[in-house]
């Protein structure tokens, strides 16, 4: 299984580098550190009728290449794809291809994902079914007030059908995230407010897993990863976040 | 106008077992009754009005319809973004504003809405609702619960003894020397203003947008206008609406609320913009038989 998931992770990999450096397009430090998070989500626990919200919109190219993999995007709209004419941009688009709720939410303005994640399992819970809600967060978006009111109300309702994935790859646009917004209470804050919070190298496929024992509440992963994965001797992490590799060097 | 809300949800929420009540925190005490009878369905979602409206979106995703309870001015312009960029046609939101206006007098300025429907009119999805009465309240939520996308109610209470239903655009007298464009409740301060003057014009916008064509139409007998809101001339309907008449047609007046830090109770505070019966019939008289050349 790990094997398998290695070579679809750097299949992933070798696309994204791709699709960044012909479009000259930034944001490739974004995808780069929730790869590892998305491919053991959709080639994991993902099942068709669960809900995926990307919040962390800046890494739409990922989700773009993903959900292309798993047959919900043509090649011809992958291609078009951050191009102009195509309503498919840098940020997931408000008017997706189709209503998969692999979709999810358009974002691009941060702080989203959280709310909308704990309406859709509210409405699951309320229509008694069983499918799940997973919402990819970066740092940025636990910059903003509407998370916090978001997580409090996803631990009071006990939305124990909601899991929330952070990639904490510890940059945001202006440099470490610790210089500017620390989360380092975050575990102690998360389990106080009711959430069953966990821990992990977001790099290591290996020992990555979302398949945890399912309490009352909802749950909360911690991955913790870097922008420039595996691009280490090219970029900073912050310079991750805006530049990508230029075509020839891909080789 | 709060408690006829309520009192129809009830009734609402029994038949239709897909809606949703969310509260921001606001509703005492008929809210708490209804969180009592149905407590999956009614949520306090607390002081938290970008989480509401963010959980509103996903509900409506499952194929719920939801209610959003909370004060006008909150309701809109705490979440205003979510609002803007996530409610298309397809989604089933009645957002329910307490204290449209200057509604909420003496509570500050917080609490008042005199920019809410130019804040909603931006936002090509949805219809605003502004009842006139208390008891067409009945008969807005039955429109609203059945309209397409989302819904904006400006509720702003006026227990008037004066009968008839609402309708989106209406006339209540015709007359050829002036059109008085009124909204809400002032509809009865302008009857009442009125009441000795001839031959004017009295037309009363309960919904926005609607068909601009159907509204210029009964505009069509005199050349001077008078728009009477309580909102704030930026954005405003009137502004609106002068932006779509002729050039010739210079005689528009507005009469709307200015910034103020001044609290007060509602009346005292519409008395205080120039939007109390005296007033009002004193610049209606002054525009019938004077015109009005300068605007």
């Amino acid at each position: 299984m790990s094997a398998n998931l290695a070579a679809i992770r750097n299949d992933l990999k070798d696309q994204l580098l791709t699709y960044h450096s012909e479009r000259e397009l930034s944001h490739l430090g974004s995808c780069l550190s929730s790869l590892e998070i998305l491919t053991s989500l959709f080639w994991g626990p993902l099942q068709t009728r669960d809900h995926f919200i990307l919040s962390k919109g800046h890494a739409a190219s990922l989700l773009y290449i993903v959900l292309h993999n798993k047959g919900l995007l043509s090649d011809e709209e992958l291609h078009a794809s951050c191009r102009d004419g195509s309503v498919l941009g840098a940020h997931p688009p408000f008017l997706a291809p189709s209503k998969h709720p692999w979709w999810g939410f358009g974002s691009g303005s941060l702080g989203y994902g959280l709310g909308l994640g704990c309406g859709v399992a509210l409405g699951k819970k309320l229509k008694n079914d069983p499918s799940h809600a997973y919402v990819l967060i970066s740092e940025g978006d636990l910059n903003e007030g509407s998370s916090w009111e978001a997580l409090h109300m996803a631990a009071h309702q006990k939305l124990n059908n909601l899991t929330v994935l952070l990639d904490h790859n510890q940059v945001q646009a202006l440099g470490d995230s610790a210089s500017i917004f620390p989360l380092k209470h975050l575990p102690s804050t998360l389990t106080g407010m009711g959430w069953d919070v966990f821990t992990q190298d977001g790099h290591n496929l290996e020992k990555m897993t979302l398949k945890t024992r399912l309490t009352h509440q909802p749950r909360f992963f911690i991955f913790s990863t870097q922008k420039n994965h595996g691009l280490e001797n090219i970029f900073s992490p912050l310079e991750a976040h805006y530049k990508c590799p230029p075509k020839a060097g891909l080789s | 106008m709060k408690k006829i809300f309520f009192s129809w949800l009830e009734d609402h929420l029994q038949k239709k077992t897909n809606s949703v009540l969310l509260l921001c925190d606001l509703g005492y005490p008929e809210a708490l009754g209804l969180i009592e009878k149905f407590p999956r369905r009614v949520l306090n979602t607390g002081v938290s009005e970008q989480n509401t409206a963010l959980m509103a979106k996903g509900l409506c995703s499952e194929g719920f319809e939801v209610f959003i309870y909370g004060i006008s001015s909150f309701t809109l312009w705490r979440c205003a973004e979510v609002l803007k960029l996530y409610f298309s046609s397809e989604d089933s939101v009645r957002l329910i504003g307490n204290g449209g206006g200057l509604g909420y007098g003496m509570m500050g300025t917080t609490h008042h809405a005199t920019d809410d429907l130019g804040l909603v009119s931006l936002w090509p999805a949805w219809t605003s609702w502004i009842p006139a009465r208390d008891h067409e309240l009945a008969d807005v939520l039955a429109m609203i619960t059945l309209a397409p996308g989302p819904q904006y109610l400006r509720l702003t209470n006026n227990p008037s003894p004066h009968p008839g239903a609402f309708a989106p655009l209406r006339v209540l007298s015709q007359g050829s020397q002036l059109t008085v464009v009124t909204m809400g409740p002032l509809l009865d301060v302008v009857l009442a203003a009125t009441k000795n003057i001839a031959d004017i014009q009295i037309f009363n916008i309960g919904k926005w947008p609607v068909n601009i064509a159907d509204i210029l139409q009964h505009f069509a007998k005199t050349q001077r206008l008078l728009f009477i809101e309580e909102h704030q001339e930026q954005g405003a309907i009137s502004t609106q609406i002068k932006s779509r008449l002729d050039g010739c047609r210079k005689n528009i007046r507005v009469l709307g609320t200015k910034k103020t830090d001044i609290t007060g109770s509602r009346s005292y505070l519409l008395k205080e913009q120039g939007l109390d019966e005296k007033n009002i019939a004193s610049q209606i008289l002054a525009m019938k038989n004077k015109g009005h050349d300068k605007n």
